[in-house]
């Protein structure tokens, strides 16, 4: 036997052997980074407001749900106050996918085989139950199409954020393309017509049975809420106590298509609103308290539609902190709290800019991407770059021939960037008209009547970036993570305003927003 | 993305788990290819045709444990690589080291079948691994599967230089000492 024939043997060995070698050494390295989270919180919230028209009656025609609202799963870690829960009719059971079973857990793990045993078969139960089920979950977006999915969001975004993310007057903005998507979707089920038409054109769909397929789909897709975080896209439906000329079988519609929950109660009452701004809070983590305290339903109010998208996500590897240094900002420059990446890895060059992207843990199936204008371009000469949608849609082999491998450094400022946003006039700008015109709109699957348009349409949102911890242990780390000698090396430093948005692994766009100032972040 | 939504990629034959598998893994496979053959040009290729033996694979094949899956898949292409590159006199990574080190666990074997790899010297090795302490287990593929030098492992393990060495050396003198006992020399 020659030492080749053992080397190619040794190449054979059991995976689960190879496996172990590997979990080890992250064993090893999630000790050594107890009490280090990298946490993106992110969230969003679309409240959109139905008025005018008449209603009729003034008796209730909802049967009061007999599940407990608020208990939707025994994992789920959204909670409403007691108010809210007596306004909701009907609540929503999100699917109960606990997260699969973390080596780390197991305290021993690493040092005894009956602990990487134990694992092992932990492991192996979940993923027959839990796991199958998930991929299930899953297999909606594929059943759908991703691609074709992923690409009408970004289409929209691509659309949409010509509106929303210029004329910034050098502020910070952000908001969820995804989370607008969908409300869309709902919108369109209360329409019917031109209304319908223009709201299907704007997301290019060419049916509502398409659409209401792909929001399911994008939903299935993206949904995600247990240990290792969330990727919740909340939907509600606030409707009058006092009329029911609401038409059950689209609201039935919107429970199950769109895992709305339902709510009654008296428009323009204090009760009623603070419930509205509870269920907002609950379903984005708190996040956007600021903004949903100015939340209130007039009382000519006919109906509210209130979607939301809760992210939390913990970064795959590490950021090293850096400390304070000079962003050149929109309005002078400041100071901002950097930290930074170092990898082997890819970047990718447009011809006005660099861009690079960095993997949350693997479990919350996105990246941030962040762009960066070159010297003497700004954000917004990118916003119609077809190249920036190229990257956006990482279709075909575009993006790729823009990549490139290197031992990419990344610098970024901690940032916290929220914004408020009106989207009638960005709806407006895209085709959908009618929807706001009481002489022209088609509200009838939502209600009898007529006159109904939709008054108010406003998105906030906020996406804060963090990294605490030991400074010596996230270096180690990432020293590990580099073992491949790239022989190109790269330093990309967010010091001027660039664009970030957060893309799911199927190529949904989730968030996007210009950091102007990244002021906001908290002291080094 | 999680390796079970990869892999129901390529059972749906979408080539975009192509992608997501180079996106996700294409650095670390890189990486051991690189440590085979020493040269990043080659190494790109190995990867490429790794992806590609794990197209045809998925399906029918569900890897367990999909990165290891595909790590064994690198290697062994990188290996042939290294093998004909060899024969031509060019390459050479950390393997030809590695191949250097295991001499001393066949010594004076015969040499009647030269080349062939049996099915029992596959599950002899896999056994012996199995029976190892798990972090000389550990550090031995380290080394061996994966081809991380000295230097390397033992910064991962925390351990000096001389320590990792002799860990090693200790445990090609107990391979050879099994695989005299199996017969398998």
């Amino acid at each position: 036997m020659k030492a080749e024939d053992l080397f190619d043997s040794i190449g054979r060995v059991d995976e689960d052997l190879l496996a172990r070698s590997e979990q080890n050494l992250q064993a090893k390295a999630a000790r050594r980074r107890t009490h280090i989270w990298r946490v993106a919180a992110i969230a969003a919230a679309v409240v959109l407001v139905a008025a005018g028209g008449i209603w009729m009656a003034k008796k209730g025609i909802f049967r009061k749900n007999t599940e407990t609202p608020g208990n939707m799963t025994d994992r789920n870690t959204i909670a409403f106050e007691e108010n809210t829960k007596k306004h909701m009719m009907q609540a929503v059971a999100y699917p109960d996918l606990p997260a699969q079973p973390s080596m780390t857990d197991y305290a021993d793990y690493g040092e005894s085989e009956d602990a990487f045993e134990r694992y092992r078969q932990d492991y192996e139960k979940w993923n027959a139950t839990v796991g199958k089920a998930a991929a299930e979950l899953r297999s909606q977006l594929y059943q759908y199409g991703s691609r074709k999915a992923a690409n009408a969001v970004a289409h929209f975004t691509e659309a949409s954020m010509l509106q929303l993310l210029t004329n910034r007057g050098g502020e910070n903005r952000t908001y969820s393309p995804v989370n607008i998507y969908l409300m869309l979707g709902m919108l369109a089920e209360l329409t019917d017509g031109n209304t319908r038409d223009q709201i299907l054109k704007a997301v290019e769909s060419e049916s509502i049975e398409d659409l209401r397929a792909r929001s399911k789909a994008i939903w299935s897709g993206l949904y995600k809420n247990d240990d290792h975080g969330h990727c919740v896209l909340g939907s509600s439906v606030w409707l009058r106590d006092d009329t029911d000329v609401y038409n059950t079988n689209t609201l039935e519609r919107l429970a199950t298509e769109y895992y709305a929950a339902s709510f009654r109660g008296k428009m323009g009452s204090d009760e009623y609103n603070k419930a509205l701004q509870d269920w907002l809070n609950a379903m984005t983590g708190g996040l956007l308290k600021d903004s949903v305290k100015d939340v209130v339903l007039d009382e000519g109010t006919m109906l509210a539609l209130a979607t939301s998208l809760w992210f939390t996500g913990k970064w795959q590897d590490m950021f090293e902190p850096v400390g304070n240094d000079v962003f050149h900002g929109a309005n002078g420059d400041t100071t901002a709290n950097y930290m930074k990446d170092m990898k082997n890895g890819n970047y990718y060059c447009g011809e006005h800019f660099l861009a690079t992207m960095k993997w949350f843990e693997t479990e919350s199936n996105a990246a941030m991407w962040f762009v960066l204008p070159d010297e003497g371009f700004t954000v917004d000469d990118l916003l119609d770059d077809p190249e920036l949608a190229q990257l956006m849609e990482m279709n075909g082999n575009t993006a790729y021939s823009q990549s490139h491998e290197a031992q990419v450094t990344l610098k970024v400022p901690k940032f916290d960037v929220s914004s408020d946003s009106d989207l009638i006039k960005t709806l407006k700008a895209m085709g959908i008209t009618d929807a706001f015109d009481a002489n022209k709109s088609d509200f009838t699957p939502m209600a009898q009547g007529s006159g109904y348009y939709v008054s108010e349409a406003l998105h906030s949102a906020r996406v804060k970036i963090d990294e605490y911890g030991a400074e010596a242990a996230a270096y180690t780390i990432s020293a590990m993570a580099g073992a491949y000698i790239a022989t190109d090396k790269i330093e990309i430093t967010l010091d001027r305003p660039f664009l970030f948005y957060i893309r799911s692994h199927d190529g949904i766009i989730t968030f996007i927003g210009v950091v102007e100032n990244p002021e906001n972040a908290e002291e080094a | 993305m999680e390796d079970n939504r990869i892999i129901d990629m390529f059972f749906q034959r979408d080539q975009q788990a192509l992608r997501e598998t180079e996106l996700k893994y294409g650095s670390y496979l890189q990486t051991i290819a690189y440590r085979v053959l020493g040269s990043r040009e080659d190494a790109e290729e190995c990867v490429n045709d790794a992806l590609l033996s794990a197209w045809n694979a998925i399906p029918p094949q569900r890897p367990s444990v999909f990165r290891m899956f595909l790590a064994k898949l690198t290697r062994n292409h990188s290996l042939n690589r290294y093998k004909s590159e060899r024969t031509a006199k060019r390459g050479g990574g950390e393997a030809a080291l590695a191949i250097e080190e295991l001499e001393e666990c066949v010594a004076g074997s015969s040499d009647t079948e030269a080349g062939t790899m049996t099915e029992a010297l596959q599950k002899g090795v896999n056994a012996f691994v199995r029976s190892l302490p798990e972090r000389e287990g550990d550090i031995f593929l380290r080394r061996y599967f994966f081809l991380e030098n000295v230097k390397d492992i033992a910064a991962r393990y925390g351990i000096s230089q001389d320590n990792a060495s002799v860990i090693l050396s200790r445990t090609r003198k107990k391979l050879r000492e099994y695989l005299e006992k199996e017969q398998l020399l």
